[in-house]
């Protein structure tokens, strides 16, 4: 979408949960630290080479938000997300005392890329091996991707426009698009808007079944090389107008100018340069939004970012074009710190560009005015979304 | 802000269980047709209730209908592709490889007989990689992935899964992408399959019916999950006038929102799902008192009639009376994620052909008391319709549709310039 409406739609608050830290300010002091460690992979489960990690949250102030009832009666995805939505709103202080402000109308939306999985596996476990007993109907709902939306609007009264993105790893930057969208459009005036991703037994089998089939693992002949690291976690965002958050004196880390994606295989580069030129052509400013500024190319990709894949060849091409376009812009991948998040991929690009972004005006190696995203996916999707301090 | 350009369905695309193509879901609803039968996809003589709709096994098993359609991999996949080449040879769209030419899948259950399979392999620890399906089929998005490949569309494309409202939402939001300017043309809509762990689950919260779906009756005891595709072709007044192209009706808005009550159960006072319809009339620019038809929900569960009557009445107050509502699970069943699309497609074919099929197997006699059609049917000119659903995770969405009123189309000079190759 071309944010051209009469609204402009910034970032206010920002929640995450990651594997090695809990909170933005401490995720973004732990990468700026280079401090993240992952697990070995689970011992019962073959690793797909031998040098793979994992990433688990284990620990999160669930216990904040809601009693051990309610936790009994919920999965990790719905925990993980109320939680970290949570710390997106505090953040941009629309909850307060546990309420929040004109909550009939705050939206809400969400996206996983195979965050279901765990829950559905449970659910269905019965019918997988008999001699288990019955189903049970209390784990029935989870096996709906937007239940852990559901919660969270439960718990925080929120009956906005809601929905739930399911686009695989691209669902992230989907969710955010529409996200902006409705506060350009006026059909919120605040959107929650994040992504989640949970695993399992299952989710890791699930995993090692895609990574020995993707065309990536055949080329990754020297398993020394690699940094796929599959992680939990959810991260979150507020956004509103900019209009409202100046009113209610709150300064934005980040305006979001524009969102574009689709599905696109080649490598030619006049494709993507093509379609570069076009989601630049419908921001508000057009070319202006990046000529002569300070601007940043966070990219993300499926996969891993060390070895040559024709995902990477993308990856280049794009980042090439990008280079043509804006003033050299430094790229800077997210999965090397942040592992592979699925649908969270994007959403910590995001994060990491709104970060810069607020610091604007501090004399800095990363001071930047404006960010290009690009997130592509093994499956062909691909997403660009602009940013401007 | 922009001038938000005017949207119009201009081609149809169903498969149910009366089989494939819109001319067979629309006759079996004139014709008070029902698939209730018992299930043969698996055993469920073990469950309270064995009934369920399921699409013709001739669909999946004619080699020509699976290589007509790219021979995906996944069911709901092949009845999504099917109805989505129904609709764009219908709106006469054949090339479809632009770069804004996109979709919106909306489904809840596609990929879930996939998954099924992978878990009971799972479960047994099989180390034999070729006893478990394709990956890559196992997940939700590979509807999307399918359609997007194989008719080669470069334009915005996504999925979006909440429940049982799933694929009316896909319709509004395909509809934004058109409105804005960001794509030329849009499929809308999605399939979705019957499985086990489904039918399952409504079993196990009672919600499958013994008997027969009976929508807005007193003595209704549930639904039976129906098998189906829904797809619409969505573009431009200008553009579709332009190029001659029939059209059935205008997307005139939708709304969305969560009732933040509870995970299965609708709200107890209707409010929250009257908030999607709410913001659907004024998304459209329409006042209720003009609406004369509304495809509802319509279950046939006590809960969810009950409240989708009383936010019926919230939103239409006084005006109820003039509405005529009906519900058309009790002919393909509950299609679930795909329900929707089936159901717009419906509402489209009551303002098209001027005429709505009646609520099947309903008195209409439901203690709230709404002006449910049952019987005959009912010969009706209709300028403004609406088709709503309800999800879990108080997922709730609204479309309004409309009779093309050419007369109020915007002057040549705000005209779209056109589906234009990258």
């Amino acid at each position: 979408m071309s944010f051209q409406a009469s609204q402009r739609a910034v970032i206010t608050g920002i929640g995450a949960i990651t594997p090695f830290a809990v909170g933005w300010p401490e995720i973004h002091h732990a990468i700026s630290a280079q401090a993240p460690h992952y697990a070995a992979w689970k011992e019962d489960l073959e690793p797909p080479f031998e040098s793979a990690r994992l990433g688990l949250v284990k620990n999160y102030p669930r216990e904040k938000y809601f009693t051990d009832r309610q936790l009994r009666l919920m999965d990790k995805a719905m925990s993980l997300t109320s939680v970290a939505a949570a710390f997106a709103m505090e953040d941009a202080g629309i909850l307060v005392d546990g309420a929040v402000t004109d909550s009939d109308n705050v939206a809400t939306v969400l996206a996983s890329s195979r965050g279901e999985a765990p829950s559905l596996y449970r659910f269905g476990s019965p019918l997988f091996r008999p001699a288990v007993g019955s189903v049970n109907p209390a784990h029935f709902p989870m096996i709906a991707r937007n239940v852990a939306c559901g919660q969270i609007a439960i718990r925080f009264g929120l009956r906005g426009w809601s929905s739930t993105i399911a686009a695989g790893d691209a669902s992230g930057a989907h969710a955010l698009a529409r996200a902006a969208e409705m506060i350009t459009l006026g059909r919120a005036p605040v959107v929650l808007v994040g992504a989640y991703e949970v695993l399992s037994q299952i989710s890791l089998h699930q995993i090692k079944a895609r990574w020995n089939k993707n065309e990536m693992t055949r080329l990754v002949a020297d398993s020394q090389t690699n940094e796929y690291v599959p992680v939990e976690g959810a991260c979150f965002f507020v956004l509103e107008s900019l209009q409202r958050a100046l009113e209610r004196g709150k300064q934005p880390y980040a305006t979001i100018d524009g969102a574009t994606h689709g599905y696109r295989f080649d490598h030619a580069s006049e494709g993507w340069s093509r379609l570069l030129e076009r989601h630049i052509g419908n921001l508000p400013s057009g070319r202006a939004a990046h000529a002569g500024k300070r601007t940043i190319h966070i990219s993300g990709a499926s996969g891993s970012e060390r070895v040559e894949t024709p995902l990477q060849q993308r990856e280049q091409v794009i980042a090439t074009a990008i280079s043509h376009i804006c003033d050299a812009p430094p790229t800077r991948f997210s999965r090397l710190a942040f592992g592979d998040g699925g649908a969270l991929t994007a959403l910590y690009g995001v994060a990491s560009a709104a970060q810069t972004l607020s610091r604007r005006n501090q004399a800095s190696e990363t001071a930047a005015d404006a960010a290009i995203l690009s997130s592509l996916t093994e499956r062909g999707a691909y997403s660009f979304l602009s940013m401007s301090a | 802000m922009a001038k938000m350009r005017r949207v119009v369905c201009t081609g149809l695309g169903a498969v149910t269980c009366f089989g494939s193509g819109v001319d067979r879901f629309w006759n079996g609803l004139v014709s008070h047709q029902s698939g209730q039968a018992e299930i043969s996809l698996f055993d469920a003589s073990i469950y309270r209730s064995n009934l369920a709709a399921e699409v013709p096994q001739q669909l999946r098993d004619r080699p020509e209908v699976l290589e007509s359609a790219g021979s995906p991999k996944e069911d709901a996949t092949l009845l999504a592709t099917l109805a989505a080449g129904e609709a764009l040879a219908d709106a006469g769209l054949a090339d479809t490889s632009k770069t804004d030419f996109g979709c919106v899948i909306g489904t809840l259950c596609s990929s879930s007989r996939l998954f099924e399979r992978y878990g009971r392999q799972f479960s047994q620890a099989s180390a034999d990689r070729s006893a478990y399906p394709d990956i890559d089929a196992c997940t939700v998005a590979y509807q999307l992935e399918h359609i997007v490949g194989h008719f080669g569309m470069e334009g915005p494309a996504t999925l979006v899964s909440t429940a049982c409202s799933s694929s009316t939402d896909a319709i509004g939001y395909a509809a934004d992408f058109v409105r804005s300017g960001e794509a030329g043309v849009m499929l809308a809509g999605g399939g979705d399959i019957l499985c086990e762990m489904v039918h399952a689950g409504f079993n196990s919260v009672f919600s499958i019916t013994k008997d027969s779906s009976k929508p807005f009756d007193a003595a209704r005891s549930g639904f039976f999950i129906g098998e189906g595709a829904g797809m619409l072709v969505l573009e431009e007044l200008e553009h579709a006038l332009a190029r001659g192209a029939h059209i059935y009706a205008e997307v005139l808005g939708y709304g969305l929102s969560n009732t933040g009550y509870h995970l299965t159960a609708t709200s107890e006072d209707g409010v929250g799902e009257a908030l999607a319809i709410e913001r659907c009339l004024k998304d459209a620019g329409v006042s209720p008192p003009d609406v004369q038809y509304v495809n509802a929900h319509g279950t046939a569960t006590q809960h969810n009639d009950a409240t989708e009557a009383k936010a019926l009445r919230h939103v239409f107050g006084d005006s109820l009376d003039r509405l005529l509502v009906t519900s058309i699970k009790a002919n393909i069943g509950h299609c679930m994620g795909a329900s929707g699309a089936l159901e717009a497609i419906a509402t489209i074919k009551c303002i098209s052909e001027g005429f709505i099929p009646p609520t099947l197997n309903s008195t209409g006699d439901l203690d709230a008391g709404i002006p449910v059609l049952v019987g005959e049917g009912a010969a009706r000119e209709t300028r403004y319709a609406l088709s709503q659903s309800f999800g879990f995770g108080g997922a709730s969405s609204a479309v309004l549709f409309g009779a093309v009123d050419r007369a109020a189309a915007p002057t040549p000079a705000a005209a779209f310039s056109g589906v234009h190759a990258s």
